[in-house]
């Protein structure tokens, strides 16, 4: 059901959001503090120019929210009780307007943008009678075909929203009425109530699991509507529910009273109790089942509605997102108000003109002059204002809207930014940056699952001091995999494959994105299980380290036909656990209190779970609490070095080797864990554990208490060892490196990863190379991040004078210097040494130091930057950027439902940016500069010849003419350059990627550039009126003795102005389809036609100002040479300086292009660029 | 949560528009066309401006500016003194058409005030009744001011119609023959058509003119662009040419003190490019010298120091730095 709403209306995370599990490969060698992170951009959502309407919104939101004491409470089967709370019912509303409410707020909407709000003021002024020069309708008309437009947008938008609300509010479930369940709207369910659920249903509202059909009462649900997910998570109910089951009169007379927190946007907690038989019960996340997930592998459950309609956490988390502006069109912002400025300018100078001029031709009777002079200066600034109104252009931000939205389809439409794999094409998650993408300077990646395809293998281990699967007999033929030692490992490894190719065809099913190709084990080292079975210290050590990987993590297994499917939320757990299977530890199934495990794939053996302490990636470690089967009490953790070592027990005697190990597979770019126990005292557990349920049923804090109680167990550990998973580079990503870099692009890697591992992977995709010199700022305090900055930046200065070349450093810091080099005036410091690197990696980051580096680089250098990110733990940081862009890979689509643009693979991002964002650029800039153009070349003609007329104001143009200018005369071949222009063709952009510094060095748009067209529209508007005034001086009569007027010269300068505006756009334009001859041309001709059938219409009432004015100028030979010569004389100037820089100044898009036309197709085939070949390959397409 | 989708149901349509992959043809600036474009607009240019000059020249226009004769000045007209004569020498015999026009200097009929200040059904004979209708004659609507009776409505309304320029002229050859002279044919035939019929004698309003089918009239209705404006007044359609000198005998009615105008009397004849203005010649002659010679510039430049096309060293953003 909310599959194709949650799309575009729904962003989970933008609150106080606990840590989701799946984060345990990012979070696990990471200092992530993601609580901080998402604070943040909590915090930040009311700072986003969201608008104002939307800031309404969000008051009245707050206003309603402005819940009553501490809790709600909900009295279970008490109807009329609960009603007495007024809880909001279940109808649900995504759609912005109805029918009654559209058109006004709809307007109100619009008019919040300044442009049209300024627009309808001068629309009023015009009904004025007696100020307006141009007739009543001459803005009207074009602001209301360009509100209607983007109404008609809205309005198709809001349907398919109404249509979407329809049917989930009438879509209906069962619910318990008078002691029997009965199908009821999903809108009129109510809090309190008792629903049933059945299978591949979805849930109606927030609810409190009661009772399942499955034995301990779990159930499984798929929450890839809530955040992305597509594995299945298990719920259970409590215990003392469970008795429930499916008896109708149990259920009818339950009892009872809850009592759990306010509505709020938390997906990952909840904190409630329930009050039952004179008992308190704890209710966690782990009962409650949210709105919008669907129930799996379960035949039905009986639940309690908790929250219902938009205080359910799925409503509550559809945030739009925060509103960003390309820079383009923040410039533009500024450039109109200045032009505004200017125009008031000119409006008081025209109208104290007037006054001046009133004053010494009051007398001319045939004027008649019956006000004061003032008045009549006062009056004629309105007159102005009106006159010169669009100067600023009207059309800009329709045209600009429709262009972009083109753009957009056209950037979701690329079959070489298509990802077969997986299914996905690139999608422009909104249209307004379009232009960015081709201005970026510093883009800001995540490594996992950004540079690598999160696809985690297990590759070796290191146990006891000693490293397994080190060996090189590398048979990497997938069919023949290295002879396995025992008939029991060829048996599991069978086992893997089968059951991987089952999850392939499953996990078509599911939808799950979960890896097709790639085995999670690629171990090939038979010592392994040899010294498994030699019954010495170490066969010991690797039996707990298996039964650890077994045993300690949350995957849940999913049987099907007798496999069984591992659904983990983090790939490294997957790996693990089948690693654990790889080895003979397999891991069956799991209820509430027991793992089993199935040894050798012959005896059962269960472990008794007594606790689970989550990971987050605070705590970057989890544990389980377990009792074997020997009954020995028994922690098992692990989790990132830095953590596990600190919690070690003394006199370890694997420690040191072991971080040799570790250090070794790190700088092989393997991602690490570390493996430990402990054997704990009943005594102690006991302890420990009624603090722990003190702690979890706490309801403020809960979270935080749990973490630290946790803390207090999770000590005295033994190192058993570390096990290293691979996480492969995804295709292409050295070469997409590399042309970024060639573009000018600076690329920061920022990484959860370890120093070594990060290194190394930023070799293998060559964001490293041998030549550079690393900087490596390690520090530990804050004292020691400021001597070696400013050591390093001393040395940089020195190295400068001596003329070395100095780009070819990288610099790498990791998370525990930024947290120093973060704060205060040091980061002014970092960002210096940075800004002269050609390459930074920042290690062990959080997610939050992740946005603060974005934030430092956006906030401090003028640049453009860009955040690439797949994970949750990226969203802050995607969000911070100019443009956040997400790769839709592995771990849901958190990230990319933040983001701007989705795309399948890093690699696309070089079309994204080189193609479609430089060719964005030159579209919407010169979109932009042209709109401007166009209107000051026609407007301020009117203001030449008002110096004519005595400063009245009067128009040279006739009023419907005159309104149709922007909307039809000059409206779509500037949307027809703005969706088809290109300067150079695709390859030659990838061929040559420094071509994409156009936009970085803001060649296109800047405040020069843009008044260097403002100055050409004057020059323009300049011929326009002075070359046929001189030639019709005097009124300089027709070859057939009539006199020119005032119409038939106002005619001429506008069809001049509008051959002159067309074929300007025509000289900047590079591509020529027949869409572009074919607007530019017929322009022209409907003008024609237009004024030939207009000159016509003589009727009643019509003031028929151009009536047969072009059939008597058309008699004339100085109309056709007028014609010519205008367009000519105006566009020499433009003809000529765009040969003049061409030839003697040449962009490198020039020579581009100068090569292309050169040697033609030779020389494209001549090199089939190397670096670009993968995607035509992919596609099978060749260019 | 359909999974029924084929595989790859996502890939995008390989259709041209789609993949931006429409043929097209892309020109660009390189020196031969460019320098071919200028050189072949500057020879045509000239060509066509020495032409339109030759024909100008052959137009032959006297203008006498008659308001500065003392017999001619303003007010002079009172009593039957309102008769002035001036004489336009014709060194050159002017073949017919002749055209003769009054010229008014610092006369704004371009003013906003005064443009707007008509009303086109009136003028079509149409009796307006309506205020709202006839608001745009303002000042001039009723002959109060004040716009509470219909029978105070001004035929025509409106400033245009009101200030018409009513000198005369007559003209007499230099034996005092009288010449004949044509009115019909000064207006555009369409407005003469169409946009002006007369006001139905007995129609509403205080009526001083209803002719508005008067060629002189319409003539006068069609405002001029610019403050120095010439309106033809009568053609002489010969048959014999004018030489020798001709008299103009004006009967001066229109005062131009008030707003410091001038009133001339204009002979002209006319080319195929109209009166004489020379302006187009000039303006096609000047600018074609100047695309020549910038195409000759470059010709010259491109052989000293051509520019290598797609010399590589430029696809660097610093070579021109």
């Amino acid at each position: 059901m909310m599959n194709s709403s949650s799309t575009n209306s729904f962003r989970p995370y933008n609150g106080n959001v606990e840590i989701p599990l799946q984060d345990l490969q990012n979070g696990a060698n990471s200092n992530s503090n993601l609580n901080g992170a998402y604070m943040n951009s909590m915090d930040n959502d009311d700072d986003y120019e969201g608008g104002f309407v939307q800031k309404v919104q969000n008051f009245i939101l707050r206003i309603r929210d402005d819940f009553i004491g501490n809790c709600r409470t909900i009295h279970i089967n008490n109807h009329e009780y609960n009603l007495l709370y007024k809880y909001t019912n279940n109808y649900v509303k995504t759609s912005k307007y109805s029918l009654v409410t559209f058109v006004p707020l709809n307007l109100f909407e619009q008019f919040c943008r300044l442009a049209n709000f300024y627009f309808l003021i001068v629309s009023c002024l015009q009904l004025i009678p007696g100020v307006s020069p141009t007739g009543r309708f001459t803005t009207l008309g074009p602001l209301c075909i360009v509100l209607t437009v983007t109404a008609l947008k809205e309005a198709y938008e809001d349907y398919k929203r109404h249509k979407e609300d329809d049917r989930v509010n009438y879509s209906t479930t069962e619910v318990l009425r008078n002691s029997s369940f009965v199908h009821v709207l999903w809108k009129d369910i109510q809090v309190g109530d008792i629903i049933k659920v059945y299978d591949k249903q979805f849930m109606p509202a927030d609810i409190l699991l009661l009772s399942t059909s499955e034995p301990d009462s779990t159930c499984f649900v798929e929450t890839a509507n809530l955040d992305g997910e597509t594995n299945l998570k298990m719920k259970q109910s409590l215990e003392e529910t469970q008795f429930l089951a499916d008896d109708l009169n149990q259920l009818s007379s339950f009892n009872g009273l809850i009592e759990c927190e306010h509505p709020n946007k938390r997906l990952y907690s909840f904190s409630g109790s329930l009050l039952m038989e004179q008992k308190v019960l704890p209710i966690s996340i782990k009962q409650v089942l949210l709105r919008g997930t669907m129930l799996r592998n379960t035949k039905w459950i009986n639940g309690l509605v908790l929250y219902s309609g938009r205080d359910t956490k799925l409503m509550r988390n559809s945030n739009t997102t925060p509103l960003k502006r390309s820079q383009i069109e923040k410039s533009t912002n500024h450039y109109i108000i200045f032009i505004f400025f200017l125009q008031m300018l000119l409006c008081t100078a025209c109208a104290i003109a007037n006054g001046s001029w009133t004053a010494s031709n009051r007398k001319a009777f045939y004027l008649s002059f019956t006000r004061s002079n003032a008045v009549e200066g006062g009056m004629s600034f309105l007159t102005f204002l009106i006159l010169f109104n669009n100067v600023i252009p009207i059309s800009l931000y329709v045209t600009m809207e429709i262009v972009k939205l083109i753009q957009a389809y056209l950037i979701n439409n690329d079959a070489e930014m298509y990802h077969k794999e997986t299914d996905t094409p690139a999608l422009a998650r909104t249209s307004n940056l379009n232009e960015e993408l081709g201005q970026i300077e510093y883009l800001f990646t995540d490594k996992t699952g950004t540079l690598t395809q999160n696809k985690m293998i297990f590759k070796k281990c290191s146990i006891g001091g000693i490293v397994y699967g080190n060996e090189t007999n590398n048979n990497r033929s997938s069919s023949n995999q290295s002879t396995p030692a025992t008939p029991n490992v060829l048996n599991n490894l069978d086992d893997i494959n089968n059951n991987n190719t089952n999850s392939s065809i499953s996990s078509k099913l599911h939808k799950s994105n979960n890896s097709v190709n790639l085995q999670p084990v690629d171990f090939h080292d038979d010592k392994l299980l040899s010294d498994l079975n030699s019954k010495t210290d170490q066969s010991h050590n690797i039996q707990e380290f298996l039964n650890i990987m077994a045993v300690c993590h949350t995957v849940v297994p999913e049987q099907e036909d007798g496999k069984i499917n591992y659904q983990a939320s983090s790939p490294d757990e997957n790996a693990l656990v089948n690693a654990a299977k790889f080895f003979g530890f397999e891991f069956t199934h799991r209820n509430q209190k027991n793992v089993f495990l199935k040894l050798n794939g012959l005896e059962d053996i269960r472990f008794e779970v007594l606790q689970v302490l989550e990971f987050n990636s605070e705590r970057k470690r989890m544990s389980v609490i377990v009792r074997s089967p020997n009954g020995k009490l028994l922690l098992y953790c692990k989790g990132a070095d830095s953590v596990i070592f600190e919690r070690l027990a003394p006199n370890q005697p694997y420690a040191d080797v072991t971080i040799n190990h570790l250090q070794d597979f790190a700088s092989e770019g393997l991602r690490t864990l570390c493996i430990a126990y402990c054997e704990l005292d009943q005594q102690v557990y006991q302890e420990w554990l009624k603090e722990y349920q003190i702690a979890s049923t706490a309801i403020i804090n809960r979270e935080a208490e749990i973490d630290r109680v946790a803390e207090i167990i999770e000590t005295n550990l033994f190192l058993l060892g570390a096990t290293a998973i691979e996480d492969k580079l995804q295709k292409g990503v050295p070469e997409a490196i590399n042309i970024l870099r060639e573009a000018g692009i600076k690329l920061w890697v920022l990484t959860g990863d370890k120093q070594e591992t990060a290194i190394n992977i930023g070799y293998s995709c060559q964001l490293l190379t041998p030549e550079m010199e690393l900087v490596i700022i390690n520090e530990q305090s804050k004292e020691n991040t400021i001597v070696e900055l400013n050591r390093r930046l001393n040395d940089l200065s020195t190295r400068s004078n001596s003329t070395e070349n100095k780009e070819q450093m990288a610099l790498i810091v990791d998370g525990n210097t930024l947290n120093h080099a973060l704060e205060g005036h040091i980061k002014y410091s970092l960002l210096k040494l940075a800004k002269n690197c050609s390459a930074v990696v920042c290690c062990r980051v959080s997610p939050s130091q992740k946005a603060q580096l974005v934030r430092l680089v956006k906030d401090n250098l003028a640049s453009v930057t860009l955040a690439v990110g797949d994970g949750a733990n990226d969203v802050s940081m995607i969000q911070a950027a100019h443009v956040g862009i997400g790769i839709s890979g592995e771990e849901g689509l958190q990230a990319c439902r933040s983001s701007d643009y989705s795309i399948g693979q890093f690699r696309f991002l070089v079309r994204l940016l080189l193609v479609h964002g430089r060719y964005s650029y030159r579209r919407i800039s010169k979109l932009v500069c042209y709109c401007f153009y166009k209107n000051i070349a026609l407007y301020i003609t009117q203001f030449w010849f008002t110096i004519f007329n005595g400063w009245s104001g009067q128009t040279l143009y006739e009023r419907y003419t005159l309104t149709a200018y922007n909307v039809v005369w000059t409206f779509f071949p500037i949307i027809i350059m703005g969706i088809m222009e290109k300067d150079v063709s695709e390859s030659i952009l990838i061929e040559h990627p420094k071509l994409y510094q156009l936009g970085p060095k803001k060649i296109l748009f800047s405040f020069p550039v843009f008044w260097g067209w403002v100055l050409n529209g004057i020059y323009h508007s300049f011929v326009f009126f002075a070359i046929p005034a001189a030639a019709s001086y005097k009124s300089n009569a027709y070859s057939g003795g009539e006199n020119s007027e005032l119409f038939a010269f106002g005619l001429i300068c506008f069809a001049a102005i509008i051959i002159t505006v067309n074929l300007k756009l025509a000289l900047e334009v590079r591509y020529w389809t027949w869409v572009n001859h074919l607007a530019t041309w017929g322009s022209m001709v409907v003008f024609f036609c237009w004024i030939l059938i207009y000159g016509r219409v003589n009727a009643k009432g019509i003031d028929s100002d151009l009536f047969d004015v072009i059939y008597r100028i058309g008699e004339s030979a100085h109309f056709y040479f007028l014609l010519l010569l205008v367009p000519i004389i105006a566009l020499w100037r433009d003809f000529g300086w765009k040969f003049v820089n061409r030839y003697y100044k040449p962009m490198p898009h020039h020579i581009a292009q100068e090569l292309l036309k050169s040697n033609d197709s030779k020389y494209v085939s001549k090199r089939t660029f190397s670096s670009y070949a993968f995607d035509t390959q992919e596609l099978g397409q060749s260019d | 949560m359909s999974n029924d989708k084929e595989p790859y149901s996502k890939k995008p349509a390989n259709t041209a528009f789609k993949q931006q992959k429409l043929k097209a043809w892309e020109p660009i600036l390189t020196p031969a066309p460019v320098i071919i474009a200028f050189i072949a607009i500057g020879v045509v240019f000239v060509i066509i401006g020495a032409f339109m000059i030759s024909s100008t020249n052959k137009v032959i226009e006297h203008t006498i500016r008659y308001d500065d004769i003392p017999a001619c000045r303003d007010n002079m007209g009172i009593d039957g003194k309102n008769k002035c004569d001036i004489t336009i020498n014709i060194p050159t015999p002017m073949k017919p058409p002749v055209y003769l026009y009054y010229r008014l200097d610092n006369f704004y009929q371009n003013h906003r005030r005064y443009v707007k200040s008509r009303n086109d059904d009136q003028l079509r004979g149409i009796v307006v009744t309506d205020f709202n209708k006839l608001k745009d004659c303002e000042p001039l609507i009723t002959s109060d001011g004040e716009n509470s009776s219909i029978d105070k409505i001004l035929v025509p309304c409106g400033l245009i119609a009101n200030s018409k320029f009513n000198d005369t002229f007559l003209m007499f050859t230099k034996n005092n023959t009288y010449i004949n002279l044509r009115k019909k044919g000064i207006a555009w035939t369409s407005d003469v058509e169409t946009k002006f019929k007369d006001y139905p004698a007995n129609g509403t309003g205080i009526i001083t003119f209803n002719k508005f089918s008067d060629e002189d009239f319409i003539v006068w209705m069609r405002t001029a662009a610019l403050p120095d404006f010439k309106k033809l007044y009568r053609i002489y359609d010969g048959p014999e040419p004018l030489t020798d000198s001709v008299r103009v005998e004006i009967t001066n009615y229109y005062p131009v003190q008030s707003f410091n105008g001038k009133k001339y009397v204009v002979l002209s004849t006319a080319s195929w490019m109209g009166g004489k203005n020379p302006f187009l010649g000039y303006a096609y002659i000047i600018v074609g010298i100047i695309c020549f010679v910038q195409g000759v510039v470059f010709l010259v430049k491109h052989y000293v120091s051509p520019r290598k096309m797609g010399d590589m060293k430029y696809l660097d953003w610093n070579a021109n730095k």
